[in-house]
């Protein structure tokens, strides 16, 4: 199995620069046309990427190994300006303590993602579910 | 087309479309056994199972209304 990146297991230890989020898509696997979306809060990374498992995070070198061991390319990034950091950083820390469960159209990549958009305060979400139409 | 065989293939379809959508996600119930797998590599066999059970749902309820017709 290739990396995917590793769990957050403390929550609090590593300061996440929210005033540099992105948007990641990458290329998805297979018949997965869509691509798969991650989030990019300042070095870091996150995303999800089991059936039932708690997210993941990789710094760069993580991120470029992810991109090298699974086929990958990156697709396209853009900067999300997130208001409110600590709405942010509070979902993902509660996100990151449970299983996400993939559910294919719903609960998916993108959800998560749009979860820590919400609520960051940010206005971003897609209804097509695709993130290569995430622009 | 008569009404009779429009209400037969659309129901037929439906039928169709439940299977695609247990053959999808049934076997996703198997995800407590295989709860670090990679979602894209689990994707190409739940979309296989859902094309099995889009076959399988259309043809029980083919079976199904034809037995209900010979009645």
């Amino acid at each position: 199995m290739s990396f995917i990146g590793i769990h957050l297991e403390v929550c609090g230890v590593i300061p996440f620069n929210w005033d540099h989020t992105s948007l990641v898509v990458v290329s998805g696997d297979g018949p997965n046309v869509c691509g798969h979306a991650l989030i990019k809060v300042g070095f870091y990374y996150f995303h999800i990427a089991g059936l039932a498992s708690r997210p993941y995070f990789m710094p760069e070198q993580g991120y470029r190994r992810y991109l090298d061991e699974s086929g990958k390319t990156e697709l396209f990034r853009r900067p999300v300006y997130l208001p409110n950091p600590e709405g942010a950083e509070r979902k993902l820390n509660e996100l990151s303590v449970d299983p996400w469960y993939w559910f294919g159209i719903p609960n998916n990549c993108v959800s998560f993602v749009e979860e820590l958009f919400s609520a960051g305060g940010a206005d971003e979400s897609i209804l097509s579910n695709c993130p290569v139409r995430w622009r | 087309m008569k009404l009779r065989q429009l209400i037969f293939w659309s129901v037929r379809l439906t039928g169709s479309c439940a299977g695609a959508i247990l053959g999808f996600y049934l076997p996703m119930s198997l995800m407590v056994a295989f709860l670090e797998i990679d979602y894209e590599q689990a994707l190409p066999w739940l979309l296989l199972s859902a094309v099995g059970g889009l076959f399988a749902g259309g043809f029980a309820v083919g079976k199904l209304l034809r037995l209900h017709r010979k009645r």
